[in-house]
């Protein structure tokens, strides 16, 4: 089962810290009752449904189960051998192009390392929800900057919607900023040209 | 969530710009005509692009000259039942728009717009039945959206990116080219969604109310909200670019403006409202 990391038991039912055993069953049973899955067959949303009732459910127990001893903090962590497998797995389903593998995988995973948050990201992208894929690749980002994979994803985003710009200009939109991708590639052809030209050789491959 | 799917006007021909307007006022005068000149008030540009976009695939309509009341000149106007749909639809959102205003906000446009409506809308949602199922469906979704509060905003837009969907599905019935033409509304729906939520960021911060960036400015900052998101959003652009490239018009001067929205008027758009408004030169408001 996939765990959610919930950060804030109290918030996720909706009630005040320090709420009674009895408030806290009656939140609970309101919550169930709303996100229920019965409710949401055939909905498009029915993964957010699912989603906030693990929520709710993790945030019911950490209250009960623990006699009310919920310190506070408990999220991100390190990943475990298992995760590490499970991540190295989610890599060759991407790479071979099974995004639903890949997604069934990714959400068993229980920690929130960087890489979860980049695996999620590319998962996202593939999908054509850049937003979160965007919104995840500068979280893993944030987490391990050093990392030149995160650094590379980001950074990818900004050459594929240059790309865009580049179409538009090419059919004659745009008032010709000039910093478009096919001018980037005509200047390092001339470049390498001229390094050819000279003995050198900037691009080996042509 | 109106006035986001525009063509840039600086880099239409005029002719094209001529037969927008001459679509503009198509949509106004089959609203005036079928539900009451009050609801001319309500015309808005996003079902002027659907009414071109279904026009462009059917090519079902016809230019007659007239003498528009408002602007007191004589122009053209669009005729067909593709404008006659768009005009339908424009109606029942707008209803759908006051009904969840006066609801959430209590606000005096929204109860206004409510009374002096329904009765349009009741006879609309009457023809067009799936039409009005699906925009229920959305304001269900976007309630549960917001009530578990998603702080992913592709998620957040799958109620509104499905009701574009379903209206796709539902005036596209019979034609070879509906599963184009529904991806196209899919993803445009989609980024209509996204790009309202950026607009309105501030304002729901402020005000306390839902939005689905708002983790990810609590994160970071509302600058790098708004930077990443203009890589997100040309993202979402280039995808419907492509399928624009695939779609077969049948109206060559429909689709230019077409290709004019989803190549410069959606991007315009986003400038306008990721940099706020500001001049991109020199950074002044």
């Amino acid at each position: 089962m996939k765990s959610v990391a919930v950060s804030n038991p109290y918030e996720v039912l909706g009630i005040k810290p320090g709420a009674t055993q009895e408030e806290i069953k009656k939140a609970y049973r309101t919550l169930v009752k709303q996100y229920h899955p019965d409710k949401h067959r055939d909905n498009p949303l029915s993964g957010l449904a699912s989603e906030k009732l693990q929520e709710i459910n993790e945030a019911y127990e950490m209250l009960t189960s623990g006699g009310g001893s919920y310190s506070g903090s408990s999220s991100g962590g390190t990943a475990s051998a298992s995760d590490q497998s499970s991540f190295a797995q989610i890599r060759s389903a991407i790479n071979l192009g099974n995004i639903t593998m890949a997604e069934d995988i990714l959400r068993r995973v229980n920690s929130r390392p960087a890489e979860w948050y980049f695996l999620t990201g590319v998962i996202a992208s593939r999908r054509g929800d850049y937003s979160e894929a965007m919104n995840n690749a500068r979280q893993a980002a944030s987490m391990d900057p050093s990392n030149p994979e995160y650094q590379q994803f980001l950074n990818s985003f900004q050459n594929q919607g240059q790309g865009f710009q580049g179409n538009a200009f090419d059919r004659g939109y745009g008032r010709g900023g000039g910093n478009d991708c096919c001018d980037c590639c005509c200047k390092l052809w001339c470049a390498d040209s001229l390094c050819e030209c000279l003995g050198g050789d900037l691009c080996s491959c042509c | 969530m109106f006035g986001y799917v525009m063509p840039s006007k600086g880099e239409l021909k005029i002719k094209n710009w001529n037969l927008y307007q001459a679509f503009y006022c198509g949509v106004c005068r089959s609203l005036g005509k079928r539900h009451g000149q009050k609801s001319r008030l309500l015309l808005n540009y996003d079902t002027t692009f659907l009414a071109i976009l279904l026009s462009g695939v059917k090519r079902d309509y016809t230019l007659k000259p007239g003498r528009c009341l408002v602007k007191m000149k004589k122009q053209e106007f669009a005729y067909g039942a593709s404008i006659d749909l768009a005009a339908d639809i424009n109606i029942l959102l707008a209803y759908y728009k006051s009904v969840d205003d006066w609801k959430d906000e209590k606000s005096i446009k929204g109860f206004v717009g409510k009374s002096l409506y329904s009765g349009s809308a009741r006879k609309a949602s009457k023809t067009h039945a799936e039409i009005s199922n699906a925009i229920s469906e959305m304001v269900k979704g976007v309630e549960l959206v917001e009530s578990a509060n998603s702080q992913n905003p592709d998620t957040a837009a799958i109620p509104f990116r499905e009701m574009m969907r379903a209206m796709a599905v539902y005036v596209m019935k019979g034609d070879s080219q509906s599963a184009l033409v529904e991806e196209f509304c899919a993803i445009l729906g989609k980024w209509i969604f996204i790009i309202d939520s950026l607009d309105d960021l501030e304002s729901d911060l402020k005000k306390k109310q839902y939005n689905p960036f708002k983790s990810q400015v609590d994160k970071f900052s509302v600058e790098q909200v708004l930077a990443d998101a203009e890589h997100s959003m040309r993202m979402y652009m280039r995808d419907l670019s492509e399928i624009f490239d695939k779609i077969v018009f049948q109206d060559e001067q429909l689709s230019d403006i077409i290709e004019n929205v989803v190549f410069a008027g959606l991007s315009e758009k986003t400038d306008k409202v990721l940099k706020r408004g500001s001049c991109e030169k020199c950074g002044s408001k």
